[in-house]
């Protein structure tokens, strides 16, 4: 990961386009993308890439929304910065909810601008770096057989023994086994130190139902 | 007048002419076949004139034949005497003069063979007595031994012209003497007369060698001399027959002769032709004096029946001339049944014409009192002089006094300047077969301000196709113009409220499209300002950058000029329009509201269309309101929504728009009644977008209409006529 981070510049018109990334050319922003609409983005193959999104809200076809939903569901890392030609409350906050890290009006100061991609890039950066210690433990738990993950649920969930026993239907002999094999497997030697990791794990990526 | 009885103007022969050739028919033929007939019978009387003729001539020669005859027999006789054949001629003289007494002869003369006169009862006995020079007949009947009759001759005793009829005398078998009796022709010339022949004819009697021996006038004349040859040669060949020619006298006649076989002497009978003729002739003058008086009177009684028929007739004319006049009808004296019939029927007409006459006076009366009840006025213009009749209450109208002549120039002044011309061209252009008009103008009032005037009707012709005159309502509808007006002025100050309306609905999206140029102008400006900060400036982007903002601050401007054509108010202003080009404009126009709303504008615009005569604004009115209509309509679509607006040619002189959305589409009984003012599906619709849409395009002479896609959603249609249309 050596990569320089990019600064992806996602509108629909043109001479916006132009302008920004004149403007973040003489602030000494140098790895700049521009692309007419998200379609061209996710074409691009930079959905992984380190940098942050500066994303129209309003475009034609793919709107800025459906990009975002997009990249949420494709793990992308890139941190998104919506630029938007009214403040509409409803999608902001949408958009927050998803993982925008600013929500700009246009037409928007430099200053502002720069701020918020300044912090975007800092926060792709550790996020890639999170990632990569949250690999690992995904890993560990990829390796744990079904019943040993319900088992893995069920203590971290901070049950007894005995009670895990009556939601699976078995013994308690038998659960002592599993929950052995578990922290065998995790590598970890305390129940508290197991928690911790899956609390991590399951924060950098959300559980799947 | 008596011209016009023989022949009319229409060049028909009259009555009289009529009459006279029937006339004329009638007794022409007639005397015609009676001529014939005449002539016919008269050519059978003639025929039968010249047999009988012909008869009578053989009769005569028989007469003359036997008169011959009968003194040969007599000579034979004597020729047997015992006295003649002692040769005692003593003796035989007185026997030869006793005989004689009973003979038509003249005297007895004996020759012996040599021709020396031996003895003649006309000279003494024992008188020398000379020698015949030349005796043909003695000659013939010294050959032939047969008695015979001899031609005319001078007598060489008399001196004067004989005829002998000879016998021969045998002495001993031989012929020794010629016995012979001389006569005088003038006993056959008595023979003649007493055949008692008409006046005129002649007969003649001619020896063979066609002298004239007798004939029953002038003999003295005309004895002994030879008959013409022209006759001769006509009577070569038969012994009877009849031609025509001259008799002797040179006058025309009809010739009938008849030849005796023995003694080849011919009798000949001529008949006048004058008096053959003379009774045809005076029979065809009887004729003609008769057929020219029964023409006279013929003609006479036509020319006096065809007098009182003429007569009659052009009485009959007189009253029918004034039928229905003031005047009234009375009855000429007429002349004959039918005309009499003819002008009680023509009465009877004129008491039926006054009668309708005054019922339609009474129901011109109602109807004017109908008009003046309704305000209506009541003109009838003349084009053959131009004058103006006009009711009481149409003066009124247009300010007229009661008895005031009028003529169109006078009306055409009365109006408003702005309309004369064109009420003088409606008026004048008016075409058969229709020739309606309806129209308003304006009266211009002399105390200020205008009377609105509603006027209908229509132009009557002549077979020609020319106008005769032109009849018409007028009615005063000021109050009804003033209330059109404001309710017009209504309407505009409407249709701007709902074209602000529809514009404060799109004001986020408008605001949106102003702030991209105001984005780049922005970031430009300020990347501008960070260059300048660096130690070297580079001019050329510098220059790049002040030119992009020039371009996005005209961007701009466009935008504003969008949104201004539709916020002033104004009146209908009429103009060439692109149609293509409108609805580009209003595709930029509503950009931003479509992509906030997620929906795809497809544009299918067929190219190089004629241009419309319309009001642009309102067009862009009625096609913003269907789009955000359409959008509306795919509110609860989730993916893949689009709109296609299409133009298009319908014919030469209409251009069609179409709207089409792929929403949840119109119920089928809903299609008509969505143009309704108050009608909505929508939760927070007022329901006049459609409505005021419909009176927008139907103000610009278009339609507009609404239909399901055949497979989801709707489709708005409306079609403006072309510039090519408004001026046909």
């Amino acid at each position: 990961m050596t990569i320089k981070p990019c600064i992806f510049l996602i509108d629909d018109q043109v001479d916006v386009l132009k302008a920004l990334k004149r403007v973040l050319n003489a602030a000494d922003f140098y790895e700049v993308m521009i692309f007419e609409s998200a379609q061209a983005f996710l074409d691009s193959g930079n959905i992984y890439a380190p940098g942050c999104i500066v994303l129209d809200l309003a475009m034609p076809g793919m709107t800025g929304m459906m990009l975002q939903q997009t990249l949420v569901q494709c793990a992308s890392l890139l941190p998104i910065i919506f630029l938007s030609a009214h403040g509409d409350i409803d999608t902001s906050v949408q958009a927050m909810k998803l993982g925008a890290v600013d929500f700009l009006t246009k037409p928007v100061d430099d200053e502002k601008l720069i701020d918020a991609i300044q912090s975007a890039i800092e926060r792709n950066r550790l996020a890639m770096s999170n990632q990569a210690a949250s690999n690992e433990v995904l890993q560990l738990l990829a390796s744990l057989t079904p019943r040993e993950r319900e088992v893995l649920t069920l203590v971290v969930a901070g049950k007894l023994n005995k009670q895990i026993a009556d939601a699976m239907g078995t013994v308690e002999k038998t659960v002592k086994v599993h929950r052995a094999r578990v922290m065998t497997k995790m590598k970890v030697r305390s129940l508290a130190e197991l928690v911790r990791l899956v609390d991590r794990a399951l924060l950098l990526k959300p559980y799947k139902k | 007048m008596k011209a016009g009885l023989l022949r009319n103007r229409t060049g028909a022969f009259g009555v009289r002419v009529w009459l006279a050739a029937l006339v004329v028919s009638c007794i022409l033929p007639l005397s015609a076949v009676t001529a014939f007939l005449i002539f016919n019978f008269y050519q059978h009387e003639q025929s039968r004139l010249v047999v009988n003729s012909l008869q009578q001539a053989r009769a005569i020669m028989a007469l003359v034949d036997q008169n011959i005859a009968t003194t040969q027999a007599v000579l034979q006789a004597l020729a047997t005497a015992n006295s003649l054949a002692n040769a005692n001629f003593v003796n035989f003289y007185p026997r030869a003069v006793e005989v004689l007494r009973d003979l038509p002869s003249d005297s007895i003369v004996l020759v012996d063979k040599d021709g020396q006169i031996l003895l003649s009862t006309s000279r003494p006995l024992g008188t020398p007595l000379p020698k015949l020079s030349s005796a043909p007949l003695l000659t013939r009947i010294l050959n032939t031994g047969k008695p015979g009759v001899s031609d005319l001759y001078v007598g060489p005793l008399v001196g004067r012209f004989i005829y002998t009829v000879a016998v021969p005398v045998y002495r001993n078998g031989s012929i020794a003497w010629i016995l012979s009796a001389t006569s005088s022709p003038h006993q056959l010339t008595s023979l003649l007369k007493k055949q008692l022949m008409p006046d005129g004819w002649r007969a003649v009697v001619t020896d063979s060698n066609d002298h004239v021996v007798a004939r029953t006038h002038e003999i003295d004349n005309f004895l002994g001399r030879k008959l013409s040859s022209t006759f001769l040669l006509q009577t070569m060949n038969a012994n009877e027959g009849s031609f025509r020619s001259n008799n002797l006298n040179d006058v025309p006649v009809v010739t009938v002769y008849s030849r005796s076989p023995v003694t080849h002497w011919s009798v000949i009978i001529g008949i006048p032709l004058d008096e053959m003729t003379a009774g045809l002739r005076s029979t065809i003058h009887w004729l003609i004096f008769a057929t020219i008086a029964a023409l006279s009177i013929g003609l006479g009684f036509a020319w006096l029946i065809s007098d009182d028929i003429a007569r009659s007739i052009l009485s009959l004319i007189d009253m029918t001339d004034n039928i229905g006049s003031e005047k009234g009808t009375s009855t000429p004296e007429l002349h004959f049944k039918e005309a009499r019939k003819l002008a009680k029927a023509l009465e009877d007409a004129s008491v039926n014409l006054v009668r309708t006459q005054a019922s339609l006076y009474e129901k011109e009366l109602q109807l004017s009192q109908a008009a003046n009840a309704a305000s209506l006025g009541m003109w009838i213009r003349d084009f053959s002089d131009n004058q103006v009749q006009a009711s009481e209450k149409w003066r009124q109208l247009f300010g007229f006094s009661i008895t005031q002549p009028i003529n169109m120039d006078d009306v055409l002044q009365k109006l408003h300047p702005d309309d004369r011309q064109m009420v003088n061209q409606t008026l004048n252009e008016l075409r058969p077969p229709k020739g309606e008009y309806d129209m308003e103008y304006r009266i211009e009032l002399p105390a200020g301000g205008v009377r609105w005037i509603a006027s209908r009707g229509r132009a009557d012709y002549d077979v020609a196709g020319i106008p005769l005159r032109t009849r018409g309502v007028s009615f005063d509808i000021t109050l009804r113009k003033q209330a059109e007006l404001a309710l017009q002025q209504q309407q505009i100050e409407m249709l701007h409220l709902s074209r602000v309306a529809v514009l404060g609905e799109l004001s986020g999206a408008l605001a949106h499209e102003l702030n991209q140029p105001l984005t780049a102008i922005l970031s430009n400006a300020q990347a501008g300002l960070r260059f300048l900060k660096k130690d070297t400036v580079d001019l050329k982007e510098m220059r790049e950058i002040l030119q992009d903002i020039v371009d996005a601050d005209i961007r701009a401007g466009e935008v504003i000029g969008r949104l201004r054509g539709l916020l002033i108010p104004g009146k209908i202003q009429m103009q060439p329009v692109d149609i293509n080009a409108l609805v580009s404009e209003v595709g930029k126009l509503l950009r931003s509201d479509l992509i906030n709303r997620e929906i795809e504008l497809r544009l299918e615009s067929t190219p190089h269309l004629s241009p419309v005569t319309a009001d642009p604004v309102q067009l862009q009115q009625v096609m913003i309101n269907l789009i955000i209509n359409a959008c509306d309509a795919m509110r609860e679509k989730t993916a893949s929504k689009s709109i296609t607006v299409r133009t298009m040619a319908v014919g030469e002189e209409r251009i069609q728009i179409s709207v089409i959305d792929q929403g949840h589409g119109i119920p089928t009984d809903k299609l008509e009644k969505v143009f309704e003012a108050f009608y909505t599906s929508k939760v927070q619709g007022m329901g006049l977008g459609l409505s005021i849409c419909r009176n927008i395009i139907e103000a610009n002479r278009g339609k507009i209409w609404a239909e399901n896609n055949p497979n989801f959603g709707a489709s708005f249609h409306f079609s403006i006529p072309t510039n090519t249309a408004s001026a046909a």
